[in-house]
């Protein structure tokens, strides 16, 4: 088996291109670069995006964190961290506030990112339109004309068909008053953590390729109308059963023979500082 | 030596940091120092060749020693040679022609309103990102603003407002200084104050 790579996997015409593509993305916030994303040692649909992303940024110096859905430990987290230090020797963390590139699917970390922090999100649907629109070609039109109708419209027929806008995930966004974004399927309560974020922010789609960003300090908006205002899922009443912090975002776990349902931090690193926290205390 | 993956590496950090926060100054010095090439233009403007360029895109370069610097880079970095209009990267260095400065930047090419990411980034070379006239820069990646020094062409800021009037067409400009720092200002920069 030949295991000389190079650093960090992909050969240097490739993370030139994705550094070329990432840089006009920061340049146009909420903008879909295309590039042209690679093969990579995992199938994609399972974070080729945010791997070519976060092997292209990554160097000796820094720390590398992933998650999958909020945990440190699943498979997923586990053989991105693991394909990342086999290939770039840069020790991994499950510490958010120690880490500099922090690859993640599906969430934001509940501890706050800071400046100099990279936080990469894996996206499998970029395109916000894609349900009205099938045609990238027309799709791209649309971004350019600023027309997005088609994107109001969806969050509209689900206030006729349910009385309130429905999705828990990847609810769109507005960014910098200009484009409307997939936030990638984070749940809508992370949606706020978009807005004026400390840290980079770069999104990733392998299968779509395309790369999207939002710079620090960038006015992001959920779509929302003046009746019908975007509203989070709320968690004030329920309460971790390991840690017992309320009010952040929970995975809810049902005992299969009593049929009770209890909560649980989904950000697990989070949840075991807290827990380290008490032990110590 | 430099070392091509390390030091561009850690060099692409300080460009996307100074992408992500505009007006902030980053300091190139710790990987310049690796370069052992005698070139006609500052040792950060080959280190930024070297992290953007290739076969796949294209670039010009605006300097006094115009067959030697083109030369050197398309050598270095096997990159291709266009006109201002067609090119994805242009090099202003310090000591080119002033006149033909401005007109680089008058004709890059801004993109498309489908395709804005088409368009070029200019690279230029100043002799100090601290002292000169005063800005003020506003926008995405600043908390609420930036004040900034900088002593670049006449009207410079006139016309880079004049190619960026209607975003997200335009241009995004990095700056360099002879002591290897950096700063950039990408398109969505707005600028208040000063007008110099």
């Amino acid at each position: 088996m030949i295991n000389n790579y190079n650093f960090g996997f992909l050969d240097e015409g490739s993370k030139r291109e994705i550094r070329r593509s990432t840089l006009k993305a920061v340049a146009i916030p909420g903008y879909q670069v295309p590039f042209a994303s690679r093969e990579m040692p995992i199938a994609r649909g399972w974070g080729t995006g945010g791997l070519q992303l976060t092997l292209s940024l990554i160097n000796k110096n820094d720390v590398f964190k992933a998650i999958d859905q909020g945990t440190d430990e699943s498979v997923n987290a586990v053989n991105i961290k693991n394909l990342v230090n086999t290939t770039t020797g840069v020790a991994n963390t499950t510490d958010t506030n120690a880490a500099t590139i922090i690859q993640s699917r599906h969430r934001i970390p509940e501890e706050p990112m800071e400046k100099g922090q990279v936080l990469v999100l894996q996206v499998p649907m970029p395109e916000p339109l894609r349900f009205v629109e099938p045609k990238e070609e027309k799709t791209k039109k649309l971004h350019a004309n600023k027309d997005y109708s088609g994107a109001w419209l969806v969050l509209f027929e689900k206030i006729i068909k349910f009385g309130r806008m429905t999705g828990g995930a990847a609810h769109p966004v507005m960014v910098n008053d200009r484009y409307i974004m997939s936030p990638s399927p984070i749940p809508k309560y992370d949606n706020a953590k978009l807005n004026n974020s400390q840290a980079l922010i770069l999104l990733g789609a392998g299968r779509e390729k395309k790369i999207y960003a939002l710079p620090p300090y960038t006015k992001v908006e959920s779509l929302a109308f003046e009746d019908y205002p975007f509203e989070v899922e709320d968690t004030s009443k329920k309460k971790c059963r390991l840690c017992g912090v309320k009010g952040v975002f929970f995975d809810e776990i049902e005992n299969e023979k009593t049929g009770e349902i209890c909560y649980q931090c989904n950000d697990t690193s989070s949840c075991l500082k807290r827990l380290n926290k008490k032990e110590s205390a | 030596m430099i070392d091509l993956v390390q030091d561009t590496a850690k060099s692409y950090r300080k460009l996307l940091d100074s992408f992500s926060r505009p007006g902030e100054i980053f300091s190139l010095a710790d990987y310049t120092k690796n370069i052992d090439i005698e070139t006609p233009f500052f040792d950060s403007t080959l280190l930024i060749s070297y992290i953007l360029l290739d076969g796949e895109v294209s670039y010009n370069i605006v300097n006094p020693k115009v067959r030697e610097s083109k030369d050197l880079i398309s050598r270095l970095t096997y990159s291709n040679l266009k006109s201002f209009e067609q090119s994805d990267y242009i090099f202003l260095t310090l000591n080119g022609d002033q006149e033909l400065k401005k007109e680089a930047i008058l004709q890059s090419k801004v993109g498309s309103f489908e395709n804005p990411h088409k368009s070029a980034t200019i690279i230029c070379e100043v002799e100090s990102l601290f002292e000169g006239d005063s800005y003020i820069f506003k926008g995405p990646g600043i908390k609420t603003q930036n004040k900034i020094q900088l002593n670049f062409l006449n009207n410079w800021l006139k016309i880079r407002n004049f190619k960026n009037k209607e975003f997200p067409l335009g241009i995004d400009m990095i700056f360099i200084d002879r002591e290897d720092n950096l700063m950039s200002i990408p398109r969505t920069t707005e600028t208040k104050g000063c007008n110099k």
